[in-house]
């Protein structure tokens, strides 16, 4: 004899939606097969471990159904399934709690009694029907993601969801929580493309079965109350089965979003180079951009390897959510976004939208790790161009700067540590790498500390720790080996840059 | 009044001082039915006095005409409208009228209920012997269950005497048609009346009626009139020769009134915490069947009481409510019921509609 399945997880089968508890507890009973009886007065024998079920017994009345609740638990049963929902006399109640027998209700009894027959010796039929049941609903479903879900959801009757690493893409029940589901996905290893099954606390089942196309990864999830192995095998099948027609919605919505961040990437690339005819203009107003106006240029930066076309809905909703209406379009490992008002800010509607843009960032920093570079406010459509260049200077700045929240904006920021910070591109460095190669690591840094002290031999002593004269043979030195005259104005400020440029970590 | 036909071995004698022995017994072979039997028994005490009734075995009078005598009808009417004692003579007058005979001695209709002891106060005001047997050794609702209809016997001529002098003789009638006339003529006699049956010869009453059963209900009676308040479940079994089903707190009291205002199917159950059992009792006008934890325990024609739990008192089918505390008691029910199927099954819970165990496979 099979050791059975619980009592309680057959009865939240959707299949047994019919069957109610009238009376009894179901707890942690196992059921191993189901035992028709004719009528409540019919012979029983045989049931030990087994569920009666009894076909004509809707008289709550008769004593004999108190009658074949004892002869059933004398023999065994776990539980006794009667005909219909009404209640139970109170004395037939009391008796089922106190025999610890539960007895069940079925509008239909047989049909209940087919169900538990097949999901307990049957769970071939079980898998074969759902898979059939998933692909015909696959077949019907509509061209969107969300219909074929929807549809799949209905045909296996539990929640599901299609989930990828950062969110929800689809939500068929309102119950499970995100962070759950992600739980659930980060438990499945990236290599093992079959369906797997989780038991979470609270003893709910998460079902994953990885979706992919292409770069995206998703998931399809299906949740089930409890533990019931012969369901999990079954959903495993049909969510294997749901793999293709979800895979390829996935895939022909990617390419429309594909399509649409290769038009706006190039529509951006047009504006930032100022080829801006009137198709250009056109096309800007057909997405809804504006020229026209005060521009304030952002740029956000994303540190990961990740999908930014998959990614821009969390920008967008990232602004929205902030108050802003902002255009944004995919540019580098990254996306340029700007905001347009009608006429030019006053000092403190800039504060205002510079705390609402700092708002923006943090939301997104939750979801995905970001550095953001604001740009000044420029008019009209050259405006956009300006004040993006300046966002993507201050962003790089930013990247480099976890002490400033890798957020920095260009009014904020001195012109000189923006003049710093183009010293540290990849044109400058080499140039003052070259420049500064005569002079030993000593003589540079004698030299950056007497360029720093404002050309003080005495300060330039003090902080190095030698005599006055050491610092002005080796100033002597310097001079002569890079054929400098540190008395001209632009000899000393390019050497001085050349020397932040290299002293400077990055 | 003396017997002077034959002298046996000692007779029983009913004295005032054993009315209320046999107002409990009588109650307790009503199982739960039969009517109130208190106020009959003050009725009955008045009529004996000083005297007595001999209980009379039935070969003491062989020869002798005997007539059933009771009361039919709502017996909650009866204890509103108590019998004169009247009642009862021009109903033994009438049957013997018409049968062309005199009447030389009396019997109980019933024994369970208040017709255990209007045979008594019958025999008390006619002045006629007193056989201790009737027709049915307990409680029954309906005439077709005399053991004489049982048996396939007719019950013609039977007579009904009213409260306003009316009589009433059905003859010619087979036992079923004559319980239909009798319910009809209830009606218009208001509730209840008087009832005498075909007088038959002493002799003939040897295996067509119970023995005995009036002196059972007066030796039980006393037996649980012995005990003490709050008696244990072992006190009360070997005192009556009963079995204590269980006892505890009443719950699930259903009853379903019917048109005629008489109590339809129902049932009662107790949860017996010391056992940890539930008692469940199916009845109508009468307990008819016992169930502990669903296996059938007792039924009909064998005898179901509910007590008070600590005065032990009868308690009838509908004076139970829910929170009482009672005690569940089976009597054996009189052998000869359990002689034949045939007798069995008219009296067996099937009779009044609820189904038994392996009775309703055909």
């Amino acid at each position: 004899m099979t050791a059975g399945i619980n009592l309680s997880a057959i009865l939240q089968h959707p299949h047994l939606r019919d069957v109610v508890v009238l009376g009894g507890q179901v707890s942690e009973q196992k059921v191993a097969g189901c035992t028709v009886a004719r009528d409540i007065a019919a012979r029983v024998t045989g049931i030990a471990q087994r569920m009666l079920v009894v076909l004509y017994s809707s008289n709550r009345d008769d004593w004999r159904l108190d009658n074949l609740l004892h002869r059933a638990h004398q023999h065994g049963a776990v539980a006794v399934l009667i005909q219909g929902h009404a209640p139970l006399n109170p004395s037939t109640t009391a008796l089922a709690d106190l025999l610890r027998t539960p007895i069940l209700g079925a509008s239909d009894p047989f049909a209940a009694h087919r169900a538990i027959e097949v999901l307990i010796h049957e769970p071939r039929a079980h898998m074969a029907d759902l898979v059939l049941a998933v692909v015909a609903a696959a077949q019907g479903a509509g061209p969107t993601l969300e219909d074929a879900v929807h549809r799949i959801g209905e045909a296996i009757a539990r929640p599901l969801f299609l989930v990828d690493t950062q969110d929800v893409l689809v939500r068929w029940n309102e119950d499970i929580s995100t962070a759950a589901l992600h739980h659930a996905v980060s438990a499945h290893p990236s290599d093992d493309r079959r369906a797997r099954w989780t038991v979470h606390s609270g003893g709910q089942v998460f079902i994953t079965c990885p979706v992919r196309s292409g770069t995206i990864s998703a998931w399809l999830v299906a949740v089930l109350p409890e533990r019931l192995d012969t369901e999990i095998e079954a959903l495993s099948a049909a969510l294997t089965t749901a793999v293709a027609p979800i895979g390829q919605r996935l895939a022909t919505a990617r390419l429309a979003l594909e399509r649409d961040a290769l038009y706006r990437t190039t529509l951006l690339g047009e504006i930032l180079e100022g080829r801006i005819s009137e198709v250009t203009r056109r096309r800007a107003l057909d997405l809804g951009w504006r020229l026209d106006g005060w521009h304030t240029g952002i740029y956000i930066g994303l540190d990961d390897e990740l999908d930014i076309t998959a990614s821009r809905p969390h920008v967008v909703s990232a602004f929205d959510n902030a108050g802003m209406k902002a255009t944004v379009v995919e540019r580098g490992q990254g996306w340029a976004v700007w905001l347009t008002a009608e006429h030019e800010l006053s000092a403190k509607d800039v504060q205002l939208q510079a705390t609402a843009i700092r708002r923006a960032h943090r939301a997104l920093g939750r979801l995905i790790s970001v550095y953001v570079g604001v740009g000044r406010l420029h008019f009209g459509p050259d405006g956009v161009s300006r004040s993006l260049g300046e966002a993507t200077d201050a962003a790089s700045l930013a990247r480099q700067r976890p002490a400033s929240g890798r957020f920095l904006h260009v009014d904020r920021l001195g012109l000189a540590q923006l003049l710093l910070a183009w010293t540290r591109t990849d044109t400058f460095q080499p140039a003052a790498m070259s420049l500064l190669e005569p002079l030993s690591a000593e003589l540079i840094e004698t030299l950056t500390t007497y360029l720093d002290s404002e050309s003080s031999v005495n300060e330039t002593a003090a902080i190095l720790g030698v005599h006055r004269n050491t610092v002005a043979s080796r100033i002597t030195r310097i001079q002569r080996a890079l054929e400098v005259d540190l008395s001209v104005a632009d000899d000393r400020l390019a050497l001085h840059l050349a020397c932040r440029a290299i002293t400077t970590p990055m | 009044m003396p017997d002077s036909r034959k002298d046996v071995t000692p007779q029983m004698e009913l004295r005032a001082e054993d009315v209320d022995a046999l107002v409990l017994g009588a109650a307790l072979l009503g199982s739960g039915g039969g009517g109130k039997t208190i106020e009959v028994g003050m009725l009955l005490r008045r009529s004996l006095g000083t005297g007595s009734v001999v209980l009379h075995s039935p070969h003491d009078l062989d020869g002798a005409y005997v007539v059933p005598v009771g009361v039919v009808g709502a017996t909650t009417v009866l204890t509103e409208k108590l019998p004169s004692g009247r009642e009862f003579a021009a109903a033994v007058h009438a049957v013997c009228q018409w049968a062309g005979i005199e009447p030389e001695a009396l019997m109980a209709s019933e024994a369970g209920g208040v017709n255990g002891l209007t045979a008594l106060v019958a025999a008390l005001e006619l002045q006629l012997p007193f056989i201790d047997a009737d027709l049915m050794g307990r409680a029954f609702p309906r005439l077709d269950q005399l053991t004489w209809a049982v048996d396939g016997d007719h019950l013609s001529p039977t007579a009904l005497a009213g409260t306003s002098g009316e009589i009433v003789i059905i003859d010619r009638a087979p036992a079923r048609t004559m319980e239909g006339l009798v319910r009809a003529t209830l009606r218009e006699l208001g509730g209840w009346a008087a009832a005498a049956f075909p007088p038959r010869r002493a002799n003939d009453l040897a295996t067509s009626t119970i023995h005995g059963s009036v002196s059972r209900a007066i030796a039980l009676g006393a037996a649980l009139k012995e005990l003490p308040e709050a008696a244990s479940a072992w006190a009360i079994e070997s005192a009556t020769g009963a079995r204590v089903l269980g006892a505890g707190r009443a719950f699930d009291v259903s009853r379903q009134k019917v048109a005629d205002g008489t109590v339809g199917h129902g049932h009662i159950s107790l949860r017996d915490r010391d056992a940890d059992s539930i008692i469940r009792i199916e009845c109508q006008n009468e307990y008819l069947l016992a169930s502990v934890n669903g296996r059938l325990e007792a039924q009909t024609p064998d005898i179901l009481c509910l007590l008070e739990r600590r005065k032990l008192l009868p308690v009838e089918v509908d004076h139970v409510r829910d929170g009482d505390e009672l005690l569940a008691l089976h009597l054996p029910g009189p052998s000869w019921w359990w002689a034949s199927r045939a007798r069995q099954e008219r009296v067996s819970p099937r009779a009044f509609g609820i189904p038994s165990l392996g009775e309703d496979r055909e």
